[in-house]
């Protein structure tokens, strides 16, 4: 009967934040958090609950929400109560698809309703802090259902519950611009800092802190450092702090650590675009769900799905960020994470990795052909889609030079530079040094040797042609299509870009640095 | 002087001539500069030839910044033959753009680039570097940062697209002996759809051949020379030396021929047939298509033979990219030389490759390659004019110097092709006979001296006549194909279009995790 209970609360729970607002809604959801953090004491271990609720339950207390003035239509109560309906029918069904052991199904399923409660809101939000609320709900919800499913120690519960409150600091905070360019240089020097250890030290002992362990390994400084270089130069004002907890993306160990950080860092990347975060969280979804395959050891299909799941995660991701500069941070995130997932997966699964790669490099560039509105091939161009699908292609190469990881890598900086290179402003020129810093800028932006991007491109079609001859075909397609787009561009109008701050040219700069000597990030990965 | 510096002094000349003319914009001894600078790296590259011994290469390697694709030197007989080529054709293009009046643009910082680019194609020690050099060399001669600049991009972006051949077929050695570089890889290595891939950014270059470059009123146009026909040829001898000599089988030896040959008798009966007003395009894809030809034989000495109408090509299309009036001495010098008579600079090729052929017994590859010979030079002879004012200029100058060449052989033989030649397909020590009063090849001596000096005689004695200009009635017309009168409009939704999209993916997805 006991094991009822923590359903009971959570339903409670559920109905308050449904039928009440102000502060008794935030009670109601509380409520509900206990109620998720209670099934997890019961599923696996007295101490996990508590731990994983800190954060989730301080999000929440953090989110102000003003009481409504106003009722809501028919039309609208009709559709959240039919959303809600939907979401929790999946989560009952992914919950018996999912058990924990020999748990009772109702008693499992709390932290999926947990998620479709955050998932109901996040599809129609009735505000920002709502939206906010349902983010902090979804990344605590997916730690929840993580930690149960493949138990951790308690300072990993505790860590994976606190990436939760991500959002709802983001949504309360802003650092001031002076902090903020702070935290900038700061992000950049410790990304050279992890940069220079990978190329020089080797591989570092493996810290912890207890159970909370962290890999320092070539390959994670590396992923470590791009992720910081990209928070620095792409992330949206007053945001870049957030790459210190997304860190643990590709440092953590534990799986649901690592999806709560990449959760953290979905939650605020993708605020101006509702349509595109639904589809990242899909991505996110599945890459939880791979995770959670790997549980499922009995099952033959096991590890075919959590091949899948990973490349259809890649894809989904690529789709939902594009090339734009904020959320270019999150398909870094993904790609890293996914490489250093696939690192040891045998070839035979790396077949079917490649198959669903193949397709979502195909679909990244038909479904954009398919585009007849101008302001929105504007926003998504040819080019960035296949530069995308070259990455796909270079994440799923998985060829024994370490071509392939090295393409990707390269195709990364790529992507977190150039939209910062793009994005400085046009003006007249100057003296003559400022022409030349502008052609250097210009340089950058283009695919011409010696950019990242041409390396990354060249590489990806070689380490293609190392995995298979079909592979090598699609890549070398892509990499022609690649070469015509300019046929269907306009050129840029007016003089090269003009250099306002020190820290714009460090995107150009780092591009053409790794254009022109990507054996050092090789030997990086090698480590 | 360590061999690390004498490889890169070509390098540096062209690129500290670079920085000091892009430091002074329109200063009037950029020009010189430029030429000086050019004219000392073609001198360096000759030093170095001279001092390799036979047979003998060097790789100095300099850093490995790109995986499998070190940044190194190459230095043997075909790369230094054809970089001092190509610096001399270079050099002398500046010359003669450096007396040209009128003139005031200022082109000698991008022209020392596009030179030092193509040399880094040619000197290159692996497939993936020579790709990475083409692309360098594009961005190079065209100067457009913005890929999407109009600036000529039809013909960028083709070149673009066929050097992703190159890139295939340095993948292809990668995977199959995990290098690229030139001294490594087993001639077995690249297969026939390999060896095609790499052929395309020569066709392509030969092509750009009969495009006009550098917009109408350009006086000398730098391309054609230094970007297009150096690399094609050097490429194209490359690859086949890669091969150990040959072709990789007897089928595409002979498809290859065929097709050559048949791409030289279209550019050869189109003048012949055509009006158009520039005839050394087509003759130059002529020369091209036929030196292609005969390395497809695996006969020894055509291997000499191509090389030789290669590194000549270079020198001719050099001289035609200047503007040559055909009524004066250089047009009409230049068009002499297109027209491959016994006596020009050409023909010296074709009569080693005729020999060759008739030794290996391939009489009707030989009667083939003569009639397309007879063929171009009947068309290159039917656009002579009266020469009307007998001037001396620097065009002039090297048109005569390609006589020259062609009058004593000897030195070119000796000094670049045949060392060049032994780097692509060796040939029998003693096979060739050289001396001041020409050449033998297999007991069968060309009076080079004497060939030429009738050309030169017959050539002035027609040049003063007003009996050229033959009009010909016979034009040659291709059909045109009728055009669709209305547009047929494919009434599928787009958003249905799209859903099938995601559904395929779907399936996919679900194919790959059922799928035993």
């Amino acid at each position: 009967m006991i094991v009822w209970l923590p359903l009971a609360g959570f339903v409670l729970g559920l109905l308050g934040a449904y039928l009440r607002g102000g502060w008794l809604r935030r009670i109601a959801t509380v409520l509900m958090l206990l109620g998720t953090a209670w099934s997890i004491v019961f599923v696996t271990d007295w101490r996990l609950g508590p731990a994983w609720l800190i954060g989730p339950l301080l999000g929440t207390l953090l989110i102000r929400r003003p009481k409504a003035t106003s009722r809501l239509s028919f039309e609208a109560l009709t559709s959240r109560a039919m959303t809600l309906a939907a979401t929790v029918l999946v989560a009952l069904f992914a919950a018996s698809k999912f058990p924990v052991g020999e748990n009772p199904a109702l008693l499992t399923a709390v932290p999926w309703l947990l998620a479709a409660v955050g998932t109901a809101w996040l599809i129609s939000p009735l505000d920002a802090a709502e939206r906010a609320q349902a983010l902090t709900l979804l990344t605590g919800a997916g730690a929840a259902i993580l930690t149960a499913a493949a138990p951790v120690g308690v300072f990993t519960a505790a860590a994976a519950g606190a990436l939760a409150l991500i959002p709802a600091i983001a949504s309360r905070w802003t650092l001031p611009a002076p902090a903020d360019q702070a935290i900038r240089v700061l992000l950049l020097v410790a990304a050279a800092a992890l940069a220079a250890v990978a190329l020089l030290a080797g591989p570092l002992a493996r810290p912890a802190l207890q159970d909370l362990t962290f890999s320092f390994d070539g390959p994670a400084l590396l992923a470590a450092a791009l992720l910081l270089t990209a928070g620095a130069l792409t992330a949206a004002p007053g945001r870049a702090w957030i790459l210190l907890p997304g860190l643990a993306t590709v440092l953590a160990v534990a799986p649901g650590l690592r999806w709560a950080a990449l959760a953290g860092l979905v939650a605020t990347g993708f605020e101006t675009e509702p349509q595109k975060e639904r589809v990242a969280w899909l991505a996110l979804l599945l890459l939880a769900a791979t995770t959670l395959f790997a549980a499922l050891t009995g099952q033959p299909w096991s590890p075919r799905a959590q091949m899948v799941g990973l490349a259809g995660t890649l894809v989904l991701m690529a789709i939902a960020t594009g090339v734009r500069r904020q959320p270019a941070v999150v398909l870094a995130a993904t790609a890293l994470v996914i490489l250093q997932s696939t690192a040891a997966a045998n070839a035979g699964l790396m077949g079917r990795f490649q198959w669903v790669a193949a397709a979502g490099a195909a679909l990244l560039v038909a479904r954009l052909l398919l585009v007849t509105d101008r302001l929105a091939r504007a926003r998504e161009p040819l080019e960035g889609q296949l530069v995308l699908g070259l990455l796909l292609l270079a994440v799923a190469a998985h060829d024994t030079l370490g071509l392939g990881a090295l393409a990707a890598v390269l195709l990364i900086v790529d992507l977190i530079t150039v939209p910062g290179v793009r994005s400085l402003a046009s003006g007249p020129s100057g003296s003559p040094s400022r022409r030349r810093l502008a052609l250097l800028l210009a340089l950058a932006r283009s695919g011409w040797p010696p950019t990242a991007r041409f390396a990354g491109v060249t590489l990806a079609v070689i380490a293609a042609l190392q995995t298979s001859l079909a592979w090598g075909l699609l890549a070398a397609a892509l990499l022609v299509a690649l070469k015509v787009t300019p046929l269907i561009k306009t050129a840029r109008a007016g003089s090269p870009p003009a250099i306002r701050r020190p820290l714009a040219l460090l995107a150009p700069a780092l591009s053409l640095a790794c254009g022109l000597a990507p054996a050092l990030l090789l030997r990086m990965l090698r480590v | 002087m360590p061999l690390a510096v004498q490889a890169l002094l070509p390098f540096m000349a062209l690129l500290i001539a670079a920085a000091v003319v892009w430091r002074r914009p329109r200063h009037p001894e950029n020009g010189w500069i430029a030429v000086g600078a050019t004219g000392l790296a073609a001198l360096v590259s000759v030093i170095e030839l001279l001092r390799l011994a036979p047979g003998e290469r060097v790789d100095v390697p300099y850093l490995t910044t790109f995986p499998y694709a070190d940044l190194a030197i190459r230095l043997d007989a075909l790369s230094l033959a054809f970089s001092a080529v190509m610096l001399t054709t270079a050099a002398l293009l500046m010359l003669v753009r450096l007396r040209m009046p009128g003139d005031r643009r200022d082109p000698w910082p991008s022209w020392l680039l596009t030179s030092a680019a193509a040399l880094a194609v040619l000197l290159a020690p692996s497939l993936l570097l020579d790709y990475i050099a083409l692309q360098v060399l594009t961005l190079a001669w065209s100067g457009t940062l913005d890929e999407a600049a109009p600036r000529q991009r039809p013909l960028r972006l083709a070149i673009g697209v066929a050097d992703v051949g190159l890139l295939l077929a340095a993948a292809s050695a990668i995977e199959s002996v995990g290098t690229s570089a030139f001294s490594g890889v087993p001639s077995d290595t690249l297969g026939p759809a390999a060896f095609l891939f790499a052929l395309l950014p020569v066709l392509t270059r030969v092509a750009a051949l009969a495009l006009p470059s550098s917009g109408p009123a350009a006086p000398v146009a730098f391309e054609p020379a230094v970007v297009f026909a150096a690399p094609a040829g050097y490429l194209l001898l490359r690859l086949v030396a890669l091969m150990g000599g040959h072709l990789p089988g007897r089928p595409l030896e002979i498809a290859v021929f065929s097709a050559s040959l048949l791409l030289a008798a279209t550019s050869a009966l189109l003048l012949f047939f055509g009006r158009r007003e520039r005839p050394p395009a087509l003759l130059l894809i002529t020369q091209a298509a036929i030196a292609l030809a005969l390395l497809a034989s695996s006969a020894p000495v055509l291997g000499v033979a191509s090389i030789w109408i290669w590194l000549q090509l270079i020198l001719l299309t050099g001289l035609c990219s200047v503007h040559l009036p055909l009524k004066r001495p250089a047009g009409a010098l230049a068009l002499i030389a297109l027209a491959m008579l016994p006596g020009s600079a050409a023909f010296i090729g074709l009569w080693i490759a005729a020999v060759g052929l008739r030794a290996s017994g391939q009489l009707a590859a030989l009667l083939a390659a003569t009639a397309v010979v007879i063929v171009a030079a009947i068309a290159a002879l039917s656009r002579l004019r009266p020469v009307e004012r007998w001037t001396i200029d620097v065009a002039a100058v090297w048109g005569a110097g390609l006589l020259v060449a062609a009058a004593f052989p000897a030195l070119l033989l000796s000094s670049l092709v045949l060392p060049a030649g032994q780097a692509v397909r060796p040939v029998a020590p003693g096979s060739f006979t050289l001396s001041l009063f020409g050449f033998s090849l297999a007991r069968t001596p060309w009076p080079a001296p004497l060939a030429t000096l009738v050309l030169v005689v017959a050539s002035v004695a027609l040049l003063r006549t007003d009996r050229l200009g033959v009009d010909r009635s016979l034009t040659l017309r291709l059909p045109s194909l009728p055009r669709p009168s209305r547009r047929v409009s494919l009434r599928v939704s787009r958003r249905w279009l799209g859903r099938g999209l995601w559904t395929a993916f779907f399936a996919v997805i679900a194919l790959a995790v059922l799928r035993p």
